[in-house]
């Protein structure tokens, strides 16, 4: 492979020194140009990367280089015939391309290039459709679904192929196949119920409430009204709290 | 008021209290203090320590096996 020197070392080479004279012609001090290389100014120019984009437009290039080359062989050859017996053909006649030449021509490129040829009546189609400028058009995945599952299955529904992070998102009490049901906890829940016991337990609410005695000292017992409610343990010295709460 | 979050609870021996009445005791482990609670009848104990550990959403080994003699 061929080594790529940068730009900025090769430039003392296209550096160049030039001396400058006032209207009085007084020399003032020599000032450096740098000229851009044929190769960069070729390979940077605006032009030159549009058509390298467009293939359309590399395959009209090649047509023009191919229909000049032509121009010039078809010349050769008919010169010969003319050395051989027949009458020279003079040069500054020019042979008329005929129609379907160019497109020809510009077939042998394609194919050359390994561009995909279509047909005028295909272009048209593709002209009218409205999905032409897009650039692929996905189908629907054609999965085959497995006929023992759906034997089994009453009630076939199109949640039944669905991906895992779908089916975790919605699992929150959706039936997937047929009766079976789903908690938001992930575990069955029993009949049509759409929780299952261990949530249910966790919803209801827990209430306890009678005497208990606590050690004042080792020989003393003292007697509080203790109530329970979920996670809270209320203590109270009397009874009648409940009562003036429902009050 | 005390949360019930982040305790345990155990259950005591009987204790025998003014050498006549028997109490059924339960403590309670808050998170920096034991607290220990006395019933009179061993039914209250037992109501007590059920909803306590539904509560707490505590459950021990003993809860759903039970231990015996070592059979070899």
């Amino acid at each position: 492979m061929r080594k790529q020197i940068p730009f900025y070392n090769q430039i003392p080479l296209y550096a160049k020194k030039i001396n400058k004279t006032d209207n009085k012609g007084v020399h003032s001090s020599p000032t450096t140009k740098i000229l851009s290389s044929p190769k960069w100014l070729l390979k940077f120019a605006p032009v030159s990367s549009i058509i390298k984009r467009s293939p359309k437009l590399m395959a009209r290039k090649e047509v023009k280089k191919s229909s000049v080359l032509e121009k010039f062989t078809t010349h050769a050859e008919e010169n010969k015939e003319g050395k051989d017996g027949a009458a020279p053909v003079t040069p500054t006649k020019e042979r008329k391309l005929t129609n379907d030449e160019p497109k020809i021509e510009a077939s042998k490129t394609m194919k050359a290039q390994h561009v995909p040829w279509i047909d005028s009546s295909k272009a048209q189609e593709l002209l009218v459709s409205p999905n032409m400028n897009t650039e692929v058009i996905r189908l629907p995945n054609a999965v085959k679904v497995n006929q023992s599952v759906l034997q089994k299955t009453k009630e076939v529904k199109s949640d039944l192929l669905k991906s895992p992070s779908l089916f975790l998102r919605d699992s929150s009490a959706k039936d997937i196949v047929g009766s079976l049901l789903y908690c938001e906890c992930g575990n069955s829940c029993d009949g049509e119920s759409t929780v299952c016991s261990t949530c249910l337990k966790s919803k209801e609410t827990i209430e306890n409430t009678g005497y208990l005695y606590l050690k004042a000292k080792s020989t003393k017992l003292k007697r509080y009204w203790y109530i329970l409610l979920n996670k809270e343990l209320y203590c109270k010295a009397r009874q009648n709290y409940l009562n003036r709460l429902q009050e | 008021m005390h949360t019930l979050a982040g305790t345990f609870i155990k259950d005591e021996l009987e204790d025998i209290f003014d050498k006549k009445t028997v109490l059924y005791p339960f403590s309670l482990y808050f998170m920096h203090n034991k607290k220990t609670f006395y019933a009179l009848k061993k039914d209250e104990k037992v109501s007590w320590m059920k909803a306590l550990k539904e509560a707490i959403g505590y459950s021990s080994l003993y809860d759903y096996y039970e231990l015996k003699v070592l059979l070899g």
